[in-house]
Order: C-alpha cells, then sequence, then structure tokens
C-alpha cells in the first residue's frame, strides 16, 4: 500500500514537473518571440534614429545657409541641395512665376531641367496657392504631359511645393524614377522643411528690400545734398545780379537816366524771374511730397496755355541759342483740366529741353490722340540725348544727365520729376524717347475727361 | 480629425444598423467622412447596409464580414457568433474614397481598377494615398496588392483583413458603399488630415526546422525537399496533423501554433516573417495554405503560443504607436486586423486580448476584426499579405 501510494506521488509530481515544464516552453517560446520582434524593432528604431539625425544635421546646415542667402537663386539652390539629402529624390528643380512672362526654371539640380518649359495651369495654381502635390505618375498630368517627353521620360513621380514669398512665387519640384515614391510621410518632410526655406526667402527678401531702401535713402541724401549747394549757387546767382545791377543804378546818377538802363532793368526783371521760377518749382516740389496738391480742373484753351509756356521759356532758350517752334492741331477736342498745372509742364519740359540743346531747334507739338480720349503734347529737341540709364532715372528728384554744370544749364533738377508728378495727377501718362547725339522727346497724354 | 466605434450583438440587422450608427454619431459628434462596417455573417448584409446607407446617405463605406465577432475599446462582442462594428472617422480636413471591383478573373486587374476608382471617389486623382485600406475575398489577396502596387509603386502602404465568415465556409462578404457584394475586392484610398503609422507583425519565433519548397503552385504546397508536404510538416511539427494526414480534411485549427514562415525582410541581420496558415491536408499529402507560395522559396516552421496570441495584439498596437512617436493624447483611433484563425485558438481569452489593446492606445477608439487573410506594411515599409498576422494603423490627430 505505502509502495502504491509512493508510485502515486512519484507519477503526480512527474505531471506536475511536465506542466511546469510546457508552461516554461511556453513562456521561454513567447519571449523569444517578443525578443524577435523587439530586436527587430530596435534596429529599425536605431535606423530610424540615425536617418533623423542626419536628416536634422542636414537642415541646420542647410539652414544656416539658407539664413545667410541673400537672393532668391542662391536659396533655391541651396533648398535642392538640402533636400536632395532629406527627401531622397532622383532630380529637382525650381520654377520662378512672374506676372506676363512665361514660367521659368530658376534653379536645377541638372542642367536639362532647365530647358523644360513649364506650362503651367490648374493644377501650378492649386499648388501656387499653398497645397504640396505628390503625383504617383507624372505622365497622367495634364500639365506634365505638355512638358517636352524627353526631358521628363526619365522620371516616373513627382512632388510640388509651393515656394511663395514676399515679391516672388515659385514651385519646387521634385522627381524620383520610381512610382509613387514621394509616400504621406515624404510629403509632410517637404511641407515642413518648405515652411523654412519660404521663411529664409521672405527673410532674404526684406534684406534686400532693407539694402535697396538704404541705398535709395543715401542716393537721396546725397542728391539733396548737391541739391542744396547748387540751389544756393543757384538763388545767389540771379540774387547777386539783381543786387548787383540794383547797386549799379544807385551809385551811379548816369546809369539812371543813360541810354542803358533799359536793358539793365531788363537784366534785372530777367533775374528776378529766374529766381521766381527758381522758388516755384521748390514750392511745387514740397507740395507734391507733402501731398498737398491742389488741382483746379475745367476747360483749358490750349493753344493760349502753349504761348504762356513758351514767352516764359523762351528767355532760357535764346540764351542757349536755341529756337521753339508751337505747333497746336487745328480742331483740337476739347480738354478739361488744369491749366496752370499744364502750363508748368510744359514750362518744365521745354527748359529742359532748353538746358541740353545748344544752338538746336525745339519743338512743341499737340495733337489729339487717334482714339479720340486724350491731347497728347511733344517736347522733341535735338540736343545731346540720354543713354538708357539716364533716362531711367531723370524722372527722380535732384536726378540730372551725366556729370552737368548747373550754373552751364540753369537747372534744378527738379522740373522733369515735377512734371511727371502733376501729369500723374491730371491723370496722364509721360514718356521719353531718347538717343544719344541725335535729341530727346517727352510726350505728355492727358485724357481729355480730366484726372479721374 | 475624430474617430469614435459602435459595436452591437443585436440580431435584427436593421435594428443593429440604427443602433449602432446612433451610437456613433452621439460620439463623433457628428457624421463621418468613412464609414468602416465589420458585421459578422449571421446577419442579413443587404438589408444592414440598405439601413446604414438610409441613415448615413453618400459617405463612403467600406467594410467586410468579420469571423465570429468584433472588439473595440468597450471588449469583444459576438459570444453567439453575430455582431456589427462601425468605426467612424470624421475628418473635413481630409478625403476618403471608396471603391470596389469584381475579381473575376482577373484580380491583378481588379487591384489596378479598384485603386484607381477609390483615388477618384476621393477626388485626388494622381496623388499617392497615405494609405491604402483593402478588403477582399481570400484566396487573391497578393494578385490584388500586385494590381494596386502596378498603380501606386511600392511605397504606399497598404493594410487591411480579408472577409471571413465564422466556419470558412466561403458565405464572406465585402461591402461599398451601401452595397453588399461577393467575390469582390474593395479599397479604401486615405488622404486623412493627421497621419497615419502601421506595424505588421507575426509574433511567432522560427524553429530549427526548414526545408524548400520544391513543387508548389498557386496556393497548395506539394512538396518540401522533394518529400510530400503534409509529411515533412508532421514530422516538424511532432504529429499535429494527426490522422488527417492520411486522410485529408481540415486543419486550420491545428496548425494554428505552427504556421509556415517565410522571410519577409530583415533589420540588421534579424530577420522578420510573414506567416503561411496551413488549413486543409488532401490525401496525396500536399497542403492548402491561405497564401501563395512558390518553387524554391524557403520554408520556416514557425512556433507561436497560446500567451502570444493574447499578448501579441496589445505589442503590435504598441509598435505602431512607437512607429509615429505617438502618445495616447495624440491619438485619434485605430483600426485593428486580427487574424480569425488565432482568435478562434485562443476565443475564450479573445476579450483579454481587446483589453491589452485598449490599455495599449490609451483607451482611445479602435475597432478590431477577425480576418482570414492579413495585409500590411513591414518596418521595411514594404506591404504583404499573410497569415496569422496583426496588423495595426494607428490615426494621429494631426499631421507629424
Amino acid at each position: 500500500m505505502a509502495n502504491a501510494d509512493r508510485e502515486t506521488n512519484l507519477e503526480d509530481r512527474v505531471r506536475e514537473l511536465e506542466q511546469r515544464l510546457a508552461r516554461a516552453e511556453r513562456a521561454r517560446l513567447a519571449a523569444e518571440e517578443e525578443v524577435a520582434e523587439l530586436r527587430v524593432e530596435l534596429a529599425h528604431a536605431g535606423e530610424r534614429g540615425r536617418v533623423a539625425a542626419a536628416h536634422t544635421e542636414r537642415l541646420l546646415e542647410g539652414l544656416e545657409v539658407l539664413g545667410e542667402a541673400r537672393d532668391a537663386l542662391s536659396l533655391f539652390a541651396e533648398v535642392l541641395r538640402v533636400l536632395g539629402d532629406v527627401l531622397e529624390f532622383d532630380a529637382a528643380f525650381v520654377v520662378g512665376f512672374a506676372p506676363e512672362v512665361a514660367p521659368q526654371i530658376v534653379s536645377a539640380t541638372d542642367a536639362r531641367l532647365r530647358l523644360i518649359a513649364w506650362p503651367g495651369g490648374a493644377f501650378t495654381d492649386r499648388v501656387l496657392a499653398g497645397r504640396t502635390v505628390a503625383l504617383f505618375d507624372l505622365a497622367g498630368n495634364p500639365e506634365w504631359r505638355r512638358v517636352d517627353p524627353a526631358l521628363r521620360e526619365a522620371y516616373t513621380s513627382a512632388l510640388h511645393v509651393p515656394l511663395h514669398a514676399l515679391h516672388s512665387q515659385a514651385m519646387l519640384v521634385c522627381l524620383h524614377r520610381r512610382r509613387g515614391f514621394f509616400t504621406a510621410d515624404r510629403v509632410t518632410r517637404a511641407r515642413r522643411f518648405a515652411a523654412l526655406a519660404r521663411q529664409a526667402l521672405q527673410t532674404a527678401e526684406h534684406l534686400v528690400d532693407l539694402e535697396d531702401d538704404r541705398g535709395r535713402a543715401v542716393e537721396l541724401s546725397r542728391a539733396k545734398s548737391s541739391f542744396v549747394a547748387s540751389m544756393s549757387h543757384e538763388l545767389r546767382t540771379p540774387l547777386n545780379a539783381i543786387i548787383g545791377y540794383c547797386e549799379h543804378l544807385i551809385e551811379d546818377p548816369v546809369a539812371q537816366r543813360g541810354p542803358e538802363l533799359g536793358e539793365t532793368l531788363g537784366r534785372i526783371d530777367l533775374s528776378a524771374r529766374m529766381l521766381r521760377e527758381l522758388i516755384g518749382n521748390v514750392l511745387d516740389l514740397g507740395k507734391i511730397e507733402a501731398g498737398r496738391l491742389d488741382l483746379h480742373v475745367g476747360p483749358v484753351a490750349v493753344a493760349e496755355v502753349c504761348r504762356l509756356a513758351l514767352v516764359t521759356a523762351l528767355p532760357l532758350a535764346v540764351r542757349r541759342g536755341n529756337v521753339i517752334r508751337v505747333d497746336v492741331g487745328t480742331g483740337l477736342p476739347e480738354l478739361r483740366s488744369d491749366a496752370g498745372k499744364l502750363r508748368q509742364i510744359l514750362v518744365n519740359l521745354l527748359a529742359n529741353a532748353c538746358s541740353f540743346t545748344e544752338a538746336g531747334a525745339i519743338d512743341l507739338v499737340v495733337r489729339a490722340d487717334r482714339r479720340g480720349e486724350a491731347l497728347v503734347f511733344q517736347v522733341r529737341d535735338t540736343g545731346q540725348g540720354l543713354t538708357p540709364a539716364e533716362s531711367a532715372a531723370v524722372f527722380l528728384p535732384f536726378a540730372q544727365a551725366g556729370p552737368v554744370d548747373p550754373r552751364r544749364l540753369g537747372g534744378t533738377g527738379l522740373g522733369l520729376s515735377i512734371a511727371k508728378h502733376f501729369t500723374e495727377r491730371l491723370g496722364g501718362t509721360i514718356d521719353l524717347d531718347s538717343a544719344v547725339g541725335v535729341g530727346t522727346t517727352f510726350t505728355v497724354r492727358l485724357p481729355l475727361a480730366g484726372p479721374p | 480629425m475624430e474617430i469614435a466605434t459602435s459595436t452591437t450583438s443585436t440580431a435584427d440587422s436593421r435594428r443593429a444598423a440604427g443602433e449602432a450608427y446612433e451610437a456613433l454619431l452621439a460620439r463623433l459628434g457628428g457624421p463621418p467622412d468613412l464609414l468602416v462596417v465589420f458585421p459578422t455573417v449571421g446577419h442579413d448584409l443587404p438589408a444592414l447596409v440598405a439601413a446604414l446607407r438610409e441613415r448615413a446617405g453618400d459617405v463612403p463605406m467600406h467594410g467586410a464580414t468579420t469571423c465570429q465577432g468584433v472588439m473595440s475599446e468597450a471588449g469583444f462582442v459576438g459570444e453567439a457568433g453575430l455582431a456589427l462594428g462601425l468605426l467612424g472617422i470624421r475628418d473635413p480636413g481630409g478625403d476618403y474614397g471608396v471603391a470596389a471591383r469584381a475579381i473575376g478573373d482577373d484580380p491583378r486587374g481588379a487591384g489596378r481598377a479598384v485603386v484607381g476608382a477609390a483615388i477618384a471617389a476621393a477626388g485626388r486623382d494622381g496623388e499617392p494615398p497615405a494609405l491604402v485600406w483593402l478588403a477582399a475575398d481570400p484566396g487573391f489577396e497578393e494578385a490584388v496588392i500586385a494590381g494596386i502596387q502596378d498603380v501606386l509603386g511600392p511605397d504606399v502602404p497598404i493594410a487591411g483583413g480579408s472577409a471571413a465568415d465564422n466556419e470558412v465556409a466561403g458565405r464572406w462578404q465585402e461591402i461599398a458603399n451601401g452595397e453588399a457584394l461577393r467575390r469582390a475586392v474593395v479599397v479604401t484610398a486615405m488622404y486623412p488630415s493627421g497621419s497615419i503609422h502601421l506595424a505588421f507583425h507575426s509574433g511567432y519565433s522560427p524553429s530549427e526546422h526548414s526545408g524548400v519548397a520544391t513543387r508548389a503552385a498557386g496556393r497548395t504546397l506539394y512538396e518540401i525537399d522533394g518529400r510530400p508536404a503534409a509529411e515533412v510538416y508532421d514530422a516538424w511539427t511532432g504529429g499535429v496533423l494527426g490522422d488527417v494526414r492520411g486522410r485529408g480534411g481540415n486543419v486550420l485549427r491545428r496548425t494554428t501554433l505552427h504556421p509556415l514562415g517565410r522571410v519577409a525582410g530583415e533589420y540588421g541581420g534579424l530577420p522578420f516573417h510573414r506567416l503561411s496558415h496551413p488549413d486543409s491536408v488532401t490525401p496525396e499529402g500536399a497542403l492548402t495554405l491561405f497564401t501563395e507560395i512558390e518553387a524554391g522559396e524557403r520554408l520556416i516552421q514557425m512556433v507561436g503560443t497560446r500567451e502570444s496570441l493574447v499578448s501579441r495584439a496589445g505589442r503590435v498596437a504598441r509598435a505602431a504607436m512607437r512607429a509615429g512617436n505617438l502618445d495616447a493624447r495624440e491619438l485619434a483611433g485605430a483600426l485593428v486586423v486580427y487574424c480569425a484563425g488565432c482568435m478562434l485558438t485562443i476565443q475564450r481569452e479573445i476579450g483579454d486580448v481587446a483589453v491589452e489593446l485598449a490599455r495599449e492606445l490609451g483607451g482611445r477608439p479602435f475597432l478590431g476584426t477577425f480576418t482570414f487573410g492579413e495585409q500590411g506594411c513591414f518596418v521595411n515599409r514594404r506591404s504583404h499579405h499573410g497569415n496569422l498576422m496583426i496588423s495595426v494603423v494607428v490615426f494621429r490627430h494631426g499631421e507629424r
């Protein structure tokens, strides 16, 4: 009996141990399975960590360069370089957009991509409106189908990222040979980096704007200093002449009654008129800059205005040996405008023509435009003419063409600027056409109906 | 992005649809932009789908039948083999398109056509989805995936689960946009406003037994190392086929813990496997599987345990969260695909699986289906079809 009990106990013990062994085996298998999974996950996490660290480092390097970029082109080149590492694209380019100009490839990883004539369209508009869009097969897209197949056929998938800033609109296009390469996570990465690139682009544009503003301010300040110097001379010259002639008349009784009295008074009168003209221009500019220019609009007697302008400009023309011819067309339509401002415009243009012409001819011609909507005033001279750079600066205040001698020309550099402001206030336009050695023509168009 | 789920064991299909949808709406705070539907085959599917359509209108609807029940953050539903689970995604900033095609004689062509139609339905022509969510009849998944990849390439993640019934009786069905279908493939092209992260695990360990498939065709494995496949497999597993080996028959439940594995990829020399589940033995000694197999492929006998089948789903969910560096506060919700074979093996403990998932997902909404084939994306970013797998997709509120 005791033996039987012992055997039963031993059998129970064996069963119990077998069950424990089975549980241990299952636990071992479960642990082994989890360990295998975790090892793979760990290796993957390690790989992801390494990739993320490399991307981060690359992005930080890129951001440093982006932060220092001062123009869009160098910035775009850096965007392509950084994203090449982060997005692993095969090629990429940046399309720039500007009003009324065909889209241009402004940066590319491959010179051949610069040959792409990007067609634009609804898809591009969607991207420029702010959407980052991936295409798993670019050949299925209507805009890509209009790109030369020889330039696109090496690639299958594409990613399009908006890169707009303050003044520029651009689209980054990444390409890959593999279909569907630009998955959601790559799109997210591109979108994040593009946000930084856009910020850098805006900063660069801000800096350029500031540089431009500073340059303009420096230039303006220099021109104003030069203007003040020339102005004080200009004011002093007629003033000295007036004072000198007056002293001469006061001190010399003969001169008070002699035959040269009329000539002396005439010289005093001319100097006084020059002085008034000069002060008038300065005051006009002051009003323009302060935005306090009043207009007196009504029907304009065009021929009379032209005659008065001629009378005013004639002394300067005579002094430079020039002839002024006035040709006012017959049957002109009625012009509603400010006669005083128009006269000033014409005087300034004629004075400018006289200043740059010596022993030549100056024509003032007035015609109706072909569409019957405006009157066209042209002032043509046979003077020294302007280079393109001079033409571009001619309407800026205090600017004068070339190394001028204001004493010789008698100008302040304000006349054309004032003429432009007046013309635009009257709702018109002013243009010039000039050739060095041939002469210059200024054309003023004023709407018949008057300023808006 | 908001996600909510609702489940019910109500037997009347129209009532079940009404109850579940109203509960979903209340939790979601408004109508969904995508409705995922997992009913068991005991439901009158046309009636159920019509009832959902009446309430949800034109909302894109994607579904497939599930084996025995569904699980959610509220637990497992389907003790009597009858259940309905709904998951709604409310995401006005995202786009979702559902399409279906008959598999017919050209499953690869159906894959190509259905993904194109789903993308078009989402209004995102030409754009790769963040995820292709798939449901198909069992038997053609590899070809369907190949078709989808013909269109999208290999990088776009594909996940989902094959339709299932309660007894491998071929009663499974698919659902797309208010229609109950048979022998169809359903695809949702997802473009969510938040990010999506995935995990796809086998969770089994390789044993010391392996060999080469020397004769195979489609889903039938005739020989391993030149010998009848059933004979070799039975020897490897210590005789799990038992008397079925001689006469042939269903072995699905016997083989759940002993699938055949193939290396799907590796990281740093560490392999990960996709599994093939032997479901029957032929009288001639061949094994039929729930995946295709090709001659020349190396097969490894894998080993699993009941314990790991219970704990594994939670670990896969954790892996998906880790893939996106998410914590539960960032999580909108999740879709879980759990192999029906595994579920049948641990049926009494399936509630524990749901609890484990809920714990790992921080109590956020999830809906789990039990499938006859699982699709997912491995850590090497390649999408595959496999058996005895768990596929988890987690949705983040915003973009990461």
